[in-house]
């Protein structure tokens, strides 16, 4: 079967088809609109599943470790999402987010959740989070990438050890 | 005092780090076993429970001044959940210590992939950051 979007003459007159996993679709005089539409659909449908896939894999990697979801997610989004830097730090903070919400929720109900001696940890993280959230636009990016991918080797070391 | 103090600054410096999304929350992890001697399981729920301030204060910030591309996020977050939910579940069966060769392989595989990635990027003159008029 030819490659979704190919022209195909046929007999007299030129027909154009679309071929794609549904099936040949005759297309009219807007062909070439409609080839580009229905290309950039398909491509826009795999992106979604590859999103989906690094949505899975972030809750996979914090649900075994407790942690290091956004360590999964950040470099997956940054190759199948196409977000700026900036966008794709928010962005994976929000995904990570509701997933150590449902983390958090088992080990409550597991009763595994030590909530005194997290309290220093929280109140230290609820005022870092405020800072950092404020000085997030005057942090160089560039630098932002190499911390974290020294903190991934750091981290990386530290597991095999 | 100190129990409450090195806690406290731990979860101060990480807390900055997860709000710049930059792997904050395993660095506490890490240092809650390395150096502050908690165990692993309770450091892994703790470490689940300190990302949840952290990240919605920087999470105020990040949606105000409009950084969240919600597509991305709608698309990620109901799989992350669902398999968050199935695998601590599974977790909180098996020992934690099975898991910590391959995730530190994966550490080690994605941080070089990023180094290397940043260093293609500067060796080609490809600008890696931007300003905040680059939204």
């Amino acid at each position: 079967m030819p490659r979704c979007g190919t022209f195909l003459l046929y007999r007299s007159k030129v027909e154009v088809f679309l071929f794609c996993s549904k099936g040949a679709v005759p297309l009219g005089q807007n062909a070439a609109v409609e080839v580009g539409r229905h290309r950039s659909k398909e491509k826009n449908m795999k992106n979604k599943n590859k999103i989906r896939l690094a949505g899975a894999l972030a809750g996979i990697v914090n649900g075994v470790f407790g942690g290091g979801g956004g360590m999964v997610l950040l470099p997956l989004l940054s190759r199948w999402s196409g977000l700026t830097d900036r966008r794709l730090f928010a962005t994976s903070v929000a995904v990570i987010f509701p997933i150590c919400v449902v983390s958090a929720a088992v080990y409550f109900f597991r009763a595994e959740l030590p909530l005194l001696t997290a309290l220093p940890y929280l109140i230290g993280g609820a005022v870092g989070g405020l800072i950092g959230g404020v000085t997030f636009e005057k942090v160089p990016v560039g630098w932002l990438k190499v911390i974290f991918a020294l903190f991934l080797l750091y981290g990386g070391v530290k597991y095999l050890l | 005092m100190n129990e409450w103090l090195l806690p406290a600054l731990f979860g101060l410096g990480t807390g900055i780090l997860s709000a710049w999304g930059v792997g904050g929350g395993t660095l506490l992890l890490l240092c809650m076993t390395l150096f502050l001697g908690v165990d692993q399981r309770q450091a892994q729920a703790i470490n689940v429970l300190f990302f949840l301030p952290t990240a919605g204060a920087g999470l105020f910030f990040h949606g105000r001044n409009g950084y969240l591309h919600k597509p991305t996020w709608r698309g990620a977050v109901l799989p992350g959940a669902l398999a968050a939910l199935a695998t601590s579940l599974m977790a909180l069966r098996w020992d934690a210590e099975v898991f910590r060769r391959p995730f530190g392989i994966f550490l080690l595989y994605a941080g070089a992939s990023m180094l290397w990635k940043i260093w293609k990027e500067r060796k080609s003159g490809k600008k890696t950051s931007e300003g905040p008029a680059g939204k």
